[in-house]
C-alpha cells in the first residue's frame, strides 16, 4: 500500500520533470533541443523513465488487468523505445549488438545514370554505407522560364496546368474538357463601374498592378472570363470550380528523380520521388531534397533516413490512442453526475 | 484587425450574431436560446462549406480556416457535452455560445482570407485530420478549464460545487485527451512522409508534448488523491495555459524559428 503512495509520487514528479524539459527544449529551438534530448545525462532520463513503467507494471495490479490500462501504458513503452532505438546511439547500441552497419541520416548526391551505396552523414564527416545500391535513372527539374499562369480544378489532385503568360496563348484541357485561352494583360489593373457593371480597365494613375485576363470555356458552357494578378498570389473565386495563381519566372515548378533499387545486382525496386513522395527499401526512406545542375547534367540530392523504430513508435501511438478511447469514451456516454 | 466585406464575412458575422444571441437570451429564455444555436450552427456550416467551394480543398490549411472549423465545431460539441456532463442547463448553454464567440473573433477579425497555395508540405491528406483531432481536443479541454475555473473562483457552495466541478472536467479531459493523442499521432505519420522524421524537436512540437504531459499529470492527480479537488482545477487551468501557448504564442510571436511557423 505504502509503495503505491510513493510510486504515484514518483510518477507525478517524473513527468513533471519530462514536461520542464519540454518547455527547457522550446525555449532551445529545435536544433539545440535535439543535442539536448539526446544528450548523455539525458539517456540516464530515458532509461529511468522506462524502468518506471515495468515497476508500475509489477506494482499495480490494474496495469496488466485492465486491458485498456495496459494498452496506454505499453503504448508509452513502445513510442520510448521506438524513439530510443532510432536515435543516434540506438543505431550505435544495436549495430554494435547485432553486427550491422547502419546510420541514421545522410544525403547522396548522384548523377544521372550513376548509382551508389554511400550516403554522406549528417552527423560528422563520415560516409554510411546501405547493403544495397541506388542508382538514378533520371532526374529533372521544372523551373517556370517564363511568367505562367498556374491552373487548377477544385476536384483534381493533381498539379494542376500551366500555361504561359502571353496574350494569345492557349491550352487544350485533358479529356475533352475545353480550352483555356490568354486574353489580356493589364499593367495597371483597375475596375470601374461602366452602366451599372463593373469593368477592367488599364489605369493611367500612378500605380501597379500586373493582371491577365483569361477566358475558360468547358464543353457545353458559356465561356467564363477571370483573372489573375502578379502581386496578390490567389484570388478568390466564389462559386466557381477552378483557381489560379501567377508563377513567376526561374520559380521551380518541381523537381523529382527516378531511383532504382539495385540489390544481389538486380534492380528489386524503381519508383520516382518527389516531396512528399519518398521511397521505402530495406529500412531506409529517400527523399527528394536538392536538386543542382553541374557541367556532366543535373545532380540529384537525395537524403536518406533510417526507418529503425518508426514502426513501434507507430504501433504505439495507436495502442495508446485505441486504449484511452476504451478506457473514458464509453464511460462518459452513461452521462455523468449532477 | 480587419472587417470582411464579403459573403465568407457575413456567414461568420451572422454566426456570431447568433452565438451572441444565445448568450444573451440563455438564461431567461432557453428554448428560444436552444433554437439560435441551432440556426448559429446552419450558418457557421454554411460558411466552412462556401470556404471549401472557394479554395477547393479541405478548409483546413491556415489559422483562418481552422478557428472557421472551430466556430463550426462549437454547437455539436454543446450537444454532445449534455450527454457527456448529464446536464441541460442554460449556464452550460451560455458557456458555451461565449466560447463559439471567441472562437470565431479571430476569424472575422483577425486572419487573413486571402486563399493561399499549400506549401508542397502541407499537400498531404494527412494534415486535415491531423489538425482537425487537435481542435476538438481543444474544445473540450477548454470547456474542462471553464468548469475548473469555475471550481476555483465561484465564491464557495462548500464541497458540491468543488466535486461537481471536478466531475465536469474530468469528463471533458477524459473526452478530449484520446482526440489530443490522435492529433499527437497523426502529426508523427506526417511528420515522417513529409520530412523524414517522426519527430523533429521544435518548438511547436514541444509545446504540444507539453500539453499532453500535463493532461497526463491531471489524470494521474486525478487517480492518486481523488479528493484534492483544487489540485485538479489547477492542473486542468495550467493545461489551458500551455495549449494557449501552443497553439498561438509560438506562431504570433517570432521568438522561435521553427518547421511549424507557416501552420
Ligand atoms: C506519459 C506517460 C503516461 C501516460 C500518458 C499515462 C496515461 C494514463 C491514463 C490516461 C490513465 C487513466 C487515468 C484515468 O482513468 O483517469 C492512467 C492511469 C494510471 N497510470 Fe498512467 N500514464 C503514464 C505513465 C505512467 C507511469 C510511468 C506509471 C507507473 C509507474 C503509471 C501508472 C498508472 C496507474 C497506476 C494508473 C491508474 C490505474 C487505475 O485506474 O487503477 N502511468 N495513466
Amino acid at each position: 500500500m505504502k509503495i503505491r503512495q510513493y510510486l504515484n509520487v514518483a510518477v507525478l514528479l517524473v513527468l513533471t520533470v519530462f514536461t520542464v524539459f519540454s518547455i527547457y527544449g522550446a525555449f532551445l529551438g529545435a536544433e539545440q533541443a535535439k543535442v539536448f534530448f539526446n544528450s548523455r545525462s539525458m539517456i540516464v532520463f530515458w532509461c529511468f523513465l522506462l524502468l518506471l513503467f515495468g515497476v508500475g507494471f509489477f506494482v499495480y495490479a490494474s496495469l496488466r488487468k485492465r486491458f485498456s490500462l495496459l494498452m496506454i501504458h505499453a503504448g508509452c513503452v513502445l513510442v520510448l523505445t521506438g524513439g530510443m532505438i532510432g536515435s543516434q546511439r540506438g543505431h550505435a547500441l544495436l549495430d554494435r549488438l547485432l553486427q550491422k552497419d547502419s546510420f541514421v541520416k545522410g544525403t547522396m548526391l548522384l548523377h544521372q545514370g550513376q548509382s551508389s551505396n554511400q550516403a554522406a552523414l549528417d552527423t560528422d564527416t563520415g560516409i554510411g554505407e546501405l547493403p544495397f545500391t541506388i542508382g538514378l535513372k533520371e532526374a529533372f527539374i521544372e523551373y517556370y522560364d517564363k511568367p505562367a499562369i498556374r491552373f487548377y480544378f477544385s476536384d483534381a489532385t493533381d498539379s494542376g496546368f500551366t500555361i504561359p503568360a502571353e496574350v494569345g496563348k492557349e491550352i487544350e484541357l485533358p479529356d475533352d474538357r475545353g480550352t483555356l485561352q490568354v486574353t489580356g494583360a493589364y499593367q495597371n489593373f483597375k475596375m470601374r463601374r461602366v452602366n451599372g457593371r463593373m469593368m477592367p480597365y488599364e489605369a493611367v494613375e500612378s500605380g501597379f498592378n500586373p493582371a491577365y485576363e483569361l477566358v475558360l470555356v468547358l464543353a457545353g458552357k458559356p465561356p467564363e472570363t477571370f483573372f489573375v494578378f502578379e502581386r496578390f498570389g490567389m484570388h478568390a473565386m466564389p462559386g466557381r470550380s477552378y483557381r489560379a495563381d501567377y508563377a513567376a519566372p526561374r520559380m521551380v515548378k518541381d523537381y523529382k528523380s527516378t531511383l532504382q533499387v539495385i540489390d544481389k545486382e538486380q534492380v528489386v525496386k524503381e519508383s520516382t520521388i518527389e516531396v512528399n513522395k519518398p521511397l521505402y527499401y530495406g529500412g531506409y526512406h529517400f527523399y527528394q531534397s536538392t536538386f543542382a545542375y553541374d557541367t556532366s547534367g543535373p545532380v540529384s540530392g537525395i537524403s536518406v533516413s533510417s526507418s529503425r523504430g518508426v514502426w513501434a513508435v507507430f504501433v504505439g501511438y495507436g495502442i495508446i490512442f485505441i486504449g484511452l478511447v476504451l478506457q473514458f469514451w464509453p464511460t462518459l456516454l452513461k452521462g455523468g453526475t449532477q | 484587425m480587419t472587417i470582411k466585406p464579403d459573403i465568407q464575412g457575413l456567414l461568420i458575422y451572422l454566426t456570431m450574431a447568433g452565438y451572441l444571441l444565445v448568450f444573451l437570451t440563455a438564461v431567461k429564455f432557453p428554448k428560444l436560446a436552444k433554437a439560435f444555436f441551432a440556426g448559429s450552427f446552419v450558418l457557421s456550416l454554411a460558411g466552412l462549406i462556401y470556404r471549401w467551394t472557394v479554395v477547393g480543398h479541405l478548409p483546413m490549411q491556415n489559422m483562418f480556416e481552422v478557428f472557421l472549423f472551430l466556430g463550426f465545431c462549437i454547437w455539436p460539441i454543446h450537444i454532445l457535452s449534455r450527454k457527456i456532463l448529464n446536464r441541460n442547463d442554460s449556464v452550460l448553454m451560455a458557456v458555451d455560445a461565449a466560447l463559439g464567440l471567441i472562437v470565431l473573433f479571430p476569424a472575422g477579425f483577425v486572419f487573413n482570407h486571402h486563399p493561399q497555395f499549400l506549401p508542397p508540405a502541407l499537400q498531404f491528406w494527412l494534415f486535415g485530420p491531423h489538425v482537425a483531432a487537435y481542435m476538438l481536443a481543444y474544445i473540450f479541454l477548454v470547456k474542462a478549464a471553464v468548469f475548473a475555473a469555475g471550481g476555483l473562483i465561484l465564491p464557495s457552495r462548500g464541497e458540491q460545487l468543488a466535486k461537481t466541478t471536478a466531475d465536469s472536467g474530468y469528463r471533458l479531459v477524459a473526452a478530449g485527451f484520446p482526440l489530443l493523442t490522435l492529433g499527437l499521432f497523426l502529426g508523427s505519420v506526417w511528420g515522417k512522409y513529409a520530412w523524414g522524421d517522426w519527430w523533429g524537436w521544435d518548438p511547436k512540437e514541444l509545446w504540444s508534448l507539453v500539453c499532453w504531459l500535463v493532461y497526463a499529470i491531471y489524470l494521474h492527480a486525478h487517480y492518486a488523491w481523488p479528493k484534492r479537488y483544487s489540485l485538479q482545477h489547477v492542473l486542468n487551468v495550467i493545461g489551458l495555459f500551455c495549449i494557449i501557448i501552443t497553439l498561438l504564442w509560438v506562431n504570433l510571436s517570432k521568438i522561435f524559428s521553427g518547421l511549424h511557423n507557416y501552420a
